[in-house]
């Protein structure tokens, strides 16, 4: 998903769902669909609601072709629309506070103070003192490791989950994001901060280092 | 990072600044302390590489297949949409 | 600066590789501009020959920067930038072994326990780190903060005298 104006690459594609075209509309919807369950589960509390409120959203999608406007992808487009849907049933639901509120607030360093020297340290205060260890990428990207993150994004506060899966999983923008949640920038990006650095911590232990 | 000039950034201050840097959104004179920082400390700079490690893997997290049903119950939406345009 | 174009000197890992971004510079000497729109800070950076020792890599380029260019506290920006030819004089053990003489020089004048930690630790790392200890030990030796900018001016001269370098 890219914030880019026009996507020339989307026109035919967009052309051939306003005539009703069926594999134009598979092709979308194998696209989107598995991004648009991650979404929508963000926001309420099952998988059953999650993929009623996804069901809804491509009945809107088709509602909505003939008006869009192309200014952002289709994908960036749709996302948008079931975060939006979900986002209200799940309040609805009143499962997840409201995201204004910023409720996770807490301040969270994002490495354990232990792992540095004392402030009062006489020569290198606040350096590493169990410094991180290189992560081999082939590691990295094997199936546990990524089965690994995916736990420890579950088990983030919901605001930094949202706004983890979005940008990072889904590569959705920082505009987007701020857009599709009613975050200001700033928010975002203190979210973002502590979810990375959450999942960070906890894939450590299984990519090498110390704790 | 040293008692002696205490206004450069600490690794730990440094592991709080890490995303503001990756996203572009440190001011002038951070950033360049931070950079700074990096070339003497080869431990922020495993640090950084984490993190970037980290985004890299969150992108690479798989897609479930789409399952027949919820296929075909999506092609009814269509259907009966595409009915009533 | 609009449209001048500067001579100066950046600093790159091994491979002509940015080592932040980890982007790798053509070293065929074709431009690379940094991307459209891109805020401050985030254009291509070089240096002056005055404030080397604060970037030092594992490979030192002579650059040519295309405006426009901002001059910073200790490095230039410009909007695009090419590689012109790597310093293969460029010797970091000999660099790390200078900073370490150094701070046996301070040692020396006045003995302290916080000196003689600083000159074992210099012993034990590499070129980046020696230089920046070796600052902050001029820091120590001296007992003024300014000492650390001061290191680091005689180290960027260490370097250009060393390696023939000149402003252009």
């Amino acid at each position: 998903m890219s914030s880019v104006a026009g996507h020339p690459e989307e026109i035919d594609l967009i052309a051939a769902l306003r005539r009703g075209d069926e594999a134009a509309f598979l092709t979308l919807v194998r696209s989107c669909q598995s991004s648009m369950s991650r979404v929508a589960r963000l926001f309420v509390s099952s998988d059953a609601v999650a993929e009623e409120v996804v069901q809804e959203t491509w009945l809107a999608v088709l509602q909505g072709i003939a008006a869009f406007e192309g200014r952002s992808s289709v994908r960036s487009w749709i996302l948008s629309i079931v975060a939006n849907r979900a986002r209200s049933r799940g309040q609805r639901e009143a499962r997840s506070a409201p995201f204004s509120s910023f409720d996770d607030a807490e301040d969270e360093p994002a490495v354990d103070p232990a792992r540095f020297l004392p402030s009062d340290h006489p020569r290198w205060p606040g350096h590493w003192a169990a410094p991180p260890e290189r992560w081999a990428d082939e590691k990295l990207l094997a199936k546990e490791t990524l089965g690994l993150m995916r736990k420890a994004i579950e088990t983030l506060p919901p605001a930094q989950r949202q706004v983890i899966v979005l940008r990072d999983i889904e590569g959705c923008s920082a505009e987007e994001v701020c857009a599709t949640l009613g975050v200001s920038d700033g928010n975002q990006r203190v979210l973002l901060h502590r979810a990375r650095s959450r999942v960070r911590a906890m894939l450590e232990p299984h990519l090498g280092g110390p704790v | 990072m040293s008692a002696r000039v205490p206004d450069q950034p600490t690794c730990r201050q440094i592991v709080e600044l890490v995303t503001d840097y990756l996203e572009g959104k440190l001011p002038l004179r951070e950033r360049t302390l931070f950079e700074q920082h990096l070339v003497y400390c080869d431990w922020c700079r495993v640090y950084l590489e984490q993190m970037r490690q980290t985004i890299r893997a969150a992108g690479e997290v798989p897609e479930e297949a789409l399952d027949p049903e919820r296929r075909e119950e999506l092609l009814q939406v269509f259907r009966r949409w595409k009915a009533k345009k | 600066m609009e449209g001048e174009e500067v001579i100066a000197f950046k600093w790159l890992a091994k491979g002509a590789v940015a080592p932040f971004t980890g982007f790798r510079w053509p070293v065929n000497g074709s431009w690379v501009s940094a991307p459209p729109g891109a805020t401050d800070g985030l254009g291509v950076h070089a240096c002056r020959i005055a404030h080397l020792a604060f970037w030092v890599g594992e490979e030192l380029w002579r650059v040519e920067l295309q405006g426009p260019i901002v001059e910073r506290e200790t490095q230039l920006e410009g909007s695009s930038g090419r590689l012109l030819d790597r310093i293969a004089a460029w010797d970091p053990e000999a660099f790390r072994q200078a900073c370490v003489e150094r701070i046996a020089g301070f040692h020396a004048e006045t003995p302290s326990a916080e000196l003689s930690d600083y000159l074992a630790l210099a012993k034990t790392v590499d070129a980046p780190i020696a230089s920046f200890v070796a600052a902050v030990a001029a820091v120590a030796a001296r007992g003024a903060r300014s000492a650390f900018e001061e290191e680091r001016a005689r180290q960027s001269g260490w370097l250009a005298r060393a390696l023939q370098l000149r402003e252009e």
